[in-house]
C-alpha cells in the first residue's frame, strides 16, 4: 500500500508541542525505521509527549510528524485508517491496552476484524499463531487479563499490536513494570520479533540497559530537547553531553562502583541559554548566553557548546576494567569515595 | 550487636507459607538487602520486622532495637516505628500530609517526642542536612518537592527522631536514575558516617551490588541463598540467583563479568 519510499517509516521534523501556551517539546527531530531507536529521558523530559505526537494522537504546534513521506496532520480517512494499523502502540502495563471483560483471544480477534475480514476458522488460527510468536500457550487464549501474570498480558499485549501487522511498534516502557527475569524475555522476544518481522520500534525508556541491548540508535531529551542522538554504544560508552553523561554514571552496574549522584538533580531548566545549565558541571559564560543547536561531534548529533570537552573527559570503553583508578570525572558530585576495587 | 534480628520467622495464610526466613540480622553500620522478584515475600519480611503484616499467622522471634516486635503492645509498637526504626516505601509523597509543610509535619513528629522550640528547629534542619537537601525545604508542602526529596525528607523525618534503623522497600523504583543515584548515596553515608542498620528490599540487583554488605535471595516465599554481596554476585551459587544476576541489563561497554557468562551475551559486549 505504501510505495517504496527512501523517507523513514515514521519521523518528526522539528516538532514542537504544546500543552495550551506551555511549549513541552521544542523542534525535537526523529527517525524510525527497521530496526530499533531509543529515546531516553527522565519523567518530564517529554518524551511521553512525543511519542502521543509519533502516534498522531497530538498535533504539532509547529514542525511535521511523517508516515513515510506524508505529513500525518494532512492524512485523508484512508490513509489514518492505514497509519493506525501500521504503527501501534504498547504501553508500560499489558492490562491497559486490554479489556478486563474480554479473553486474551477475543481482544487479539478484536484486533484482527477491525482491519481485515476473517472467518471463523481463519481467526482462530491467527490468534493460536500470534500467541505463539509472542511465546505463549495458545491455551492462554482463554484467559481474561486477571487470571494471567504481568509478563503473559504483556505478551498478549503485544500479541494484539502484531495482529494488524505493523510496520513499526511504539513502546512506552514496556518492561518497567515487570520483574527482571521476566523483562529480560520479553527483550528476548521483542529482539526476535524486529529481525523477524522486520518491524521498526521506538523504545522510550529510561533504563538505559534495556536500551543499550535493543536499540542502534537514540536520542537522549532533556526538558523537551534532544541534546544528544546517535549509536547507542557510542552514546554510552563515550557520552558528549553532560546530561548523557550523568545519565550514564548513575546507572547502577553489578558489582560496579556505586552510583554517581551528580546533584542538583531538582534545578528547574533555564529559562534562557542552554536549558541544562543549572545542572551542568561544565557551564561556562557562553553557555548562558546562547542556547546550543545540535551539531556534528564525532559521529553524533550534540547540543552543546563544550561536548568536545566532555568526549576528552569521558573513560574509555570499559568503565569497570579500570575501576581502581577511576577515570576523570566530571566534578562536584554530590557521592563519595568510590568502593575498593573488589577484584 | 544486631539491630534487627529474626529468627525462624514464618508468615502463613491459611495453610500457605508466604514467606519464611530462620535468619536474618542487621548489625549497625551495615546494609542488607532482600533481594528477589513478585511474590518473593521480601516485602512481607521487612513489613513482618515492625509488626506491620495484618491477616496473615506470624511465627518466630523478631526484634527490633531490642525491642520482641511478636509480643510488643501496640505502644511499644508505635515507638518502635515513630523514632527507632525509619520505614521508606517506593512512594514517600503518599506518606506526607498534603496540608502541611514539611517543617510542620517534622515538628509535630518532634513534638510528640517531647522536642520542642528552638531544640526542634535545630534537630530538624541538622537531618535534613544529613540527607543532602537545604533546610529551606522545610518550608515547602509535600505536592512542592520532588519524589527523590520527598523519599529523603521521609529519611530524615525518621533521623530527627533518632531512628537507628532504616527499612526500605523499594526506595528508588519510583525514581529517575540520577535521582535514585542520590538516595543511595544519602543511604551508603548514614549507613558509613551515623551507623545505620540498613535493611533494603529490592528487585534492582543492580542497585544493590552497590550498596549492600549482604544479599539475602528470596524465591516463593523462601530464601534461596545469601551472603556477602560480592560473594554472591561473583559467585552465585543458586540458579535462580544466577538466573537473576544474567537477566540484569548491561550498558555497552560494560564487563559482563564471570557472574554473567551463563547469560547470553549482551550484542554489544567487547
Amino acid at each position: 500500500m505504501t510505495g517504496p519510499d527512501a523517507a523513514a517509516v515514521l519521523a518528526a521534523e522539528e516538532v514542537t508541542l504544546a500543552y495550551g501556551a506551555t511549549a513541552v517539546v521544542h523542534d525535537v527531530s526523529l527517525a524510525v525505521d527497521r530496526g530499533g531507536v531509543g529515546l531516553i529521558g527522565e519523567s518530564g523530559s517529554g518524551k511521553t509527549t512525543l511519542a502521543r505526537a509519533l502516534l498522531g494522537l497530538m498535533r504539532p504546534r509547529s514542525g511535521v510528524v511523517r508516515y513515510g513521506s506524508r505529513d500525518l496532520a494532512a492524512l485523508d480517512r484512508a490513509g489514518r485508517a492505514e497509519f493506525r494499523r501500521a504503527v501501534q502502540p504498547v504501553f508500560q502495563d499489558g492490562s491497559e491496552a486490554l479489556d478486563p471483560r474480554m479473553t486474551a483471544g477475543a481482544s487479539i480477534t478484536e484486533a484482527l476484524t477491525t482491519h481485515h475480514r476473517m472467518s471463523r476458522a481463519g481467526r482462530k488460527d491467527r490468534v493460536a499463531a500470534l500467541l505463539a510468536d509472542v511465546g505463549l500457550d495458545p491455551a492462554l487464549a482463554a484467559r481474561r487479563p486477571h487470571e494471567m501474570s504481568g509478563g503473559q498480558r504483556q505478551r498478549v499485549a503485544i500479541a494484539r499490536a502484531l495482529a494488524v501487522e505493523p510496520r513499526l511498534l511504539v513502546l512506552d516502557e514496556p518492561t518497567s513494570a515487570l520483574d527482571v527475569t521476566v523483562q529480560a524475555k520479553i527483550l528476548d522476544l521483542l529482539e526476535g520479533l524486529a529481525a523477524e518481522h522486520g518491524l521498526g520500534y521506538l523504545l522510550i525508556t529510561h533504563n538505559l540497559g534495556v536500551v543499550g541491548r535493543l536499540c542502534r540508535t537514540s536520542s537522549v531529551m532533556f526538558a523537551g530537547r534532544v541534546v544528544e542522538s546517535g549509536p547507542t554504544a557510542e552514546l554510552l560508552t563515550r557520552p558528549a553531553h553532560p546530561y548523557t553523561r550523568a545519565l550514564r554514571d548513575a546507572v547502577p552496574r553489578l558489582g560496579g562502583e556505586p552510583p554517581r549522584a551528580a546533584g542538583r538533580t531538582e534545578a528547574a531548566a533555564a529559562a534562557s541559554g542552554c536549558p541544562f545549565l543549572p545542572r551542568c558541571p561544565l557551564a561556562a559564560d557562553r553557555c548562558r548566553e546562547e542556547a546550543p543547536r545540535p551539531r556534528d561531534v564525532e559521529g553524533r548529533k550534540v547540543a552543546c557548546h563544550r561536548a568536545e570537552e566532555v568526549l576528552d573527559r569521558a573513560p574509555v570503553a570499559h568503565p569497570r576494567a579500570d575501576a581502581s583508578s577511576p577515570a576523570p570525572r566530571v566534578p562536584h558530585d554530590g557521592s563519595e569515595t568510590p568502593d575498593a576495587p573488589r577484584q | 550487636m544486631s539491630l534487627i534480628s529474626v529468627r525462624d520467622l514464618v508468615v502463613r495464610i491459611g495453610d500457605r507459607v508466604i514467606a519464611s526466613m530462620p535468619e536474618l540480622d542487621v548489625a549497625a553500620g551495615e546494609c542488607v538487602a532482600v533481594v528477589g522478584e513478585s511474590g518473593s515475600g521480601k516485602t512481607t519480611t521487612l513489613l513482618s520486622t515492625l509488626g506491620l503484616v495484618h491477616g496473615a499467622d506470624v511465627s518466630g522471634r523478631i526484634t527490633v532495637g531490642g525491642v520482641d516486635v511478636l509480643t510488643a503492645s501496640p505502644a511499644r509498637l508505635r515507638e518502635i516505628r515513630g523514632s527507632r526504626a525509619a520505614l521508606v516505601m517506593q512512594s514517600p509523597q503518599a506518606a506526607l500530609n498534603p496540608t502541611m509543610r514539611l517543617g510542620t509535619l517534622m515538628r509535630r513528629a518532634l513534638a510528640r517526642h517531647g522536642v520542642k522550640g528552638a531544640d526542634a528547629r535545630e534537630r530538624a534542619e541538622e537531618a535534613v542536612r544529613a540527607v543532602l537537601l537545604d533546610p529551606e525545604i522545610l518550608r515547602r508542602y509535600p505536592h512542592q518537592v520532588s519524589g527523590g526529596q520527598a523519599q529523603r525528607f521521609a529519611i530524615a523525618l525518621a533521623l530527627a527522631l533518632g531512628a537507628q534503623v532504616v527499612l526500605a522497600d523499594e526506595p528508588t523504583s519510583a525514581l529517575d536514575v540520577t535521582v535514585q543515584a542520590e538516595v543511595v548515596a544519602v543511604l551508603r553515608r548514614l549507613r558509613d558516617e551515623r551507623g545505620l542498620a540498613v535493611l533494603l528490599v529490592s528487585h534492582d540487583l543492580a542497585l544493590v551490588s552497590t550498596i549492600a554488605d549482604r544479599v539475602v535471595v528470596m524465591r516463593d516465599g523462601a530464601v534461596v541463598e545469601t551472603g556477602p554481596a560480592a560473594e554472591v554476585f561473583a559467585r552465585p551459587r543458586d540458579p535462580y540467583t544466577r538466573e537473576l544476576i544474567a537477566a540484569v541489563p548491561r550498558l555497552p561497554g560494560e564487563d559482563g563479568h564471570e557472574t554473567a557468562s551463563a547469560a547470553a551475551a549482551p550484542e554489544e559486549e567487547r
